[in-house]
């Protein structure tokens, strides 16, 4: 017979007699005690997969995890911008309501038009509005915000802009009036920017804190009755002829954006 | 020398657990065949009885830690090491790197092809629930690459410190 053969028939009857031998039970002890004594090898390797794979996954979440937050704070990124773009429509829409209602219930004339930039000089409290003499803006008019809040007076105006001198500026000079019992009226000017102070009250006229400042109309360009600021205090020295108010804006002038001018 | 064989053998049981409870949890790792790769290599180096008795041992314990029936892995390595013997005794007769990759590249294709013919015949008796799935043929492609390039390091490795695989025809 072929050696080979010989082999293969060897093989086979080995692995019939082990399977039988396994099916009968006569392996069962030779096979537990494999399986014990293997058991502390394959215990501490079977451990070490665990810990490998636990690892693994710990290792895919947090990389899940930096990939999601990364990916939420850019959407939180654009949720700010979205929600910042909002506001600022929210704000305008408001202001624009608020201009609105004000035109609607004064009877004046308006044009609207929205502050372009400041201006060159630095120590000047104006701005620089986008509507000229094309629209009918001349030196002099009243410039208002909101609810009619007088903020400025055309100081110069050019074919397609005009340049507005706001209220702190110390140049600014306006005719106005306290709203108290004697309608007292006095020159509302500007103070470098700071502020806004009231002079030439007369000494025996009472003026006193919380009272609103309107305009006189005593210039002929600016209406009457237009608010201007709200007394903080009084200075008063009993020598002088004038005493003096300090006022405090109703509005603030540094982030002003869109305004009206009043066409008398 | 008196307990190398033995030595070995203990070696090699340990390579079997470290298949079984290691490699094989994961899916790159069980691409791995460690006991493959030794059987061809005795196949390869050793003669008949001991190239026998580590794929008996192999499939035995095998066969110990699987769900299928007895005697699969025991038929499996035994039948792929009757086939790899008989294709180094009549084609592989030198002892080059070729014929050690071809033999490793055919272990691993025939050691899968029986085991698949084995265990298939077992279903179709109602032995067995076993399937070849969509994993199992990569695992059996993933098995015969990772054989092949473990063999060639193994050769590698063997050629620098010893003789064996210096041509010479073999005089069985």
């Amino acid at each position: 017979m072929n050696i080979f053969l010989k082999r293969i028939i060897i093989v086979l009857v080995i692995i019939a007699l082990i399977v039988a031998t396994h099916y009968l039970g006569w392996l069962k002890p030779a096979e537990n005690l494999l399986v014990k004594s293997l058991s502390f090898f394959q215990e501490k390797t079977h451990a070490a997969s665990r810990s490998l794979k636990s690892f693994k996954e710990g290792w895919l979440i947090k990389r899940d995890l930096l990939k999601e937050n990364g990916d939420l704070k850019d959407q939180l990124k654009n949720y700010q911008l979205d929600q910042s773009k909002l506001k600022s429509l929210a704000e305008e829409n408001l202001l624009l309501k608020k201009e609105l209602k004000f035109t609607e219930s004064s009877g004046y004339k308006f044009i609207s038009a929205k502050i372009i930039t400041g201006v060159s000089d630095p120590l000047s409290q104006s701005v620089v509005i986008n509507r000229g003499k094309k629209d009918g803006v001349v030196a002099g008019l009243a410039v208002v915000a909101e609810q009619g809040i007088l903020v400025g007076k055309v100081f110069e105006a050019e074919d397609g802009y005009a340049k507005v001198t706001l209220l702190t500026d110390n140049k600014s000079k306006v005719a106005a009036t306290v709203q108290n019992l004697t309608q007292t009226i006095g020159l509302v000017e500007g103070q470098f920017g700071l502020g806004l102070q009231m002079t030439n009250i007369p000494q025996n006229e009472d003026v006193k804190e919380g009272d609103l400042i309107v305009t006189s109309g005593l210039e002929g360009q600016i209406p009457k009755n237009l608010l201007i600021a709200r007394v903080e205090n009084v200075r008063q020295v009993k020598s002088e002829i004038f005493k003096t108010a300090i006022l405090s804006l109703i509005i603030s002038l540094n982030n002003l954006s869109d305004v009206l001018v009043i066409i008398p | 020398m008196r307990y190398r064989w033995p030595a070995f053998f203990i070696f090699l049981t340990l390579i079997l657990a470290f298949q079984i409870s290691f490699l094989a949890n994961f899916k790159i790792s069980a691409n791995f065949n460690l006991v493959l790769v030794i059987l061809v290599l005795f196949v390869f180096l050793a003669d008949f009885k001991k190239s026998l008795a580590v794929s008996l041992w192999s499939g035995l314990i095998f066969d110990l830690y699987s769900p299928l029936p007895f005697g699969i892995f025991l038929f499996s390595f035994a039948a792929s090491f009757i086939i790899l013997e008989f294709l180094l005794q009549n084609f592989f007769t030198n002892r080059s790197f070729y014929s050690l990759i071809f033999l490793g590249l055919f272990g691993a294709a025939v050691y899968h092809l029986i085991f698949l013919i084995a265990s298939g015949l077992i279903y179709l008796i109602g032995g067995s629930e076993f399937l070849p799935t969509a994993s199992y043929w990569y695992l059996f492609l993933g098995q015969i690459v990772t054989t092949v390039f473990l063999l060639a390091i193994c050769y590698s490795l063997i050629d620098k410190i010893s003789k064996r695989f210096k041509p010479m025809f073999l005089g069985r």
